[in-house]
């Protein structure tokens, strides 16, 4: 290659980098399947559940090019009030009691930048892993996540993003459901993260 | 409500932009078909123990063939909007006797339709991969109980451009279904869909 003298010396935008940032936002713990709908299953279930609230978190990530990100996340989400009926027939110990939830996933994000704005929209999947703690049970479970939404860079070294977030959590069929539920978890995130260029 | 907003909202933005795109689409209408494997999954639903065995069956398979149609609209190279049709293969449930129904062998058809937005990632080649979101409408229809379930869909894929019109597409998408705390949980419960199929559309 033949160097042309005094031509404008331009760096190439780095565009694979590692990145880190912080999450916050809203998220819905859904115990929709467990919450009892008529008197057979008043003993077993709980009359209400609130899932509703704020979610903190931490994110890492690796940009491959600007259309592929790989990124590893873990996210506290709101904590849940179960509140059961008198007709319980179990030990639960007070009619209402709090259900944490801690979430961890691993995404592939498929990135489409929107022109020159610097805005681009995005969707996610990839494997998640849910922990649910309370008074009943104690339960683990792997589940499929996915996502969607926009993201923004404000500056080259720092990008937001806001995004819906699905996992799935699981379920059986059983006298005690509330023994083995994981509930779905619909999340509301906002993303602020530093690019380590 | 707030959910559809914001996925609205996405496709608005990604729409709006089609000015800004990198360049334009010169065959961005698309029909086609597809077929490959489904799996209706009632997981959630099948019994663990003999109490819950009088409501809800004893073992339920929805293994099969799949099939249907897709018709999209290739925004911008990177966006695409898509909606889709699967019928998935019979499920079977069996039930334990007695059960609060009085059966023993049910089938259940199920029927998927959905509206995605496919974000692309493009390649050197003609390969492209995609990540997708959207609105899904599954229908459940058995002797139990017809139900209708609108939420979300989520899948990924690859689609390959065989020739100017003609574009190869392989395609996972999962669909959650519902589940209710009741006694007839069966009678609502709408089962959870996965599938995996290979769609072959035309361009014009």
């Amino acid at each position: 290659m033949i160097p042309i003298v005094g031509a404008a010396v331009v760096e190439p935008a780095k565009d694979h980098f590692f990145y880190a940032g912080v999450i916050g936002g809203y998220a819905n713990v859904d115990w929709s399947p467990v919450v009892s709908t008529d008197n057979a299953t008043l003993p077993t279930d709980p009359t209400s559940a609130e899932g509703d609230g704020a979610l903190v978190g931490v994110d890492v990530g690796y940009q491959l090019n600007p259309y592929v990100q790989f990124e590893a996340e873990y996210m506290r989400m709101p904590t849940s009030t179960l509140t059961y009926s008198i007709a319980s027939h179990r030990d639960y110990g007070p009619l209402s009691s709090a259900s944490t939830m801690d979430f961890w996933s691993v995404l592939v994000k498929f990135i489409a930048p929107l022109g020159d704005t610097g805005l681009s929209v995005l969707t996610e999947a990839g494997p998640g892993y849910e922990q649910r703690a309370d008074n009943v049970a104690d339960v683990n479970a792997f589940t499929p996540t996915f996502g969607a939404g926009f993201l923004y860079r404000i500056n080259p070294q720092i990008q937001v993003e806001a995004v819906f977030q699905y996992a799935a959590g699981t379920g059986v069929s059983e006298v005690n459901p509330m023994n083995d539920y994981v509930p779905e978890i619909y999340a509301y995130t906002f993303k602020v993260d530093y690019l380590f260029l | 409500m707030r959910l559809l907003l914001f996925l609205s909202s996405i496709l608005l933005v990604a729409v709006a932009n089609t000015s800004l795109a990198e360049t334009t689409v010169d065959n961005p209408f698309y029909v086609g078909v597809q077929t490959g494997y489904g799996n209706t999954d009632w997981a959630r639903l099948v019994s663990q123990d003999d109490l819950s065995a009088t409501a809800t069956p004893v073992t339920a398979t929805g293994d099969g063939v799949t099939y249907g149609l897709l018709a999209g609209y290739q925004v911008v190279p990177r966006i695409a909007i898509e909606a889709e049709y699967l019928h998935f293969a019979d499920s079977h449930l069996t039930f334990m006797t007695p059960n609060v129904y009085n059966v023993t062998d049910v089938t259940s058809k199920t029927n998927y339709y959905a509206l995605i937005t496919k974000v692309f990632v493009l390649t050197n080649s003609d390969f492209r991969l995609y990540g997708d979101i959207g609105a899904a409408r599954v229908t459940s229809a058995s002797e139990l109980a017809d139900n209708t379930h609108t939420g979300l869909t989520f899948g990924f894929g690859a689609d390959y451009s065989i020739s100017e019109h003609w574009l190869g597409i392989f395609s996972f998408e999962y669909t959650p279904g519902t589940a209710v705390a009741a006694e007839n949980a069966s009678a609502q419960y709408v089962p959870y869909l996965y599938s995996l199929t290979l769609g072959m559309a035309y361009r014009f």
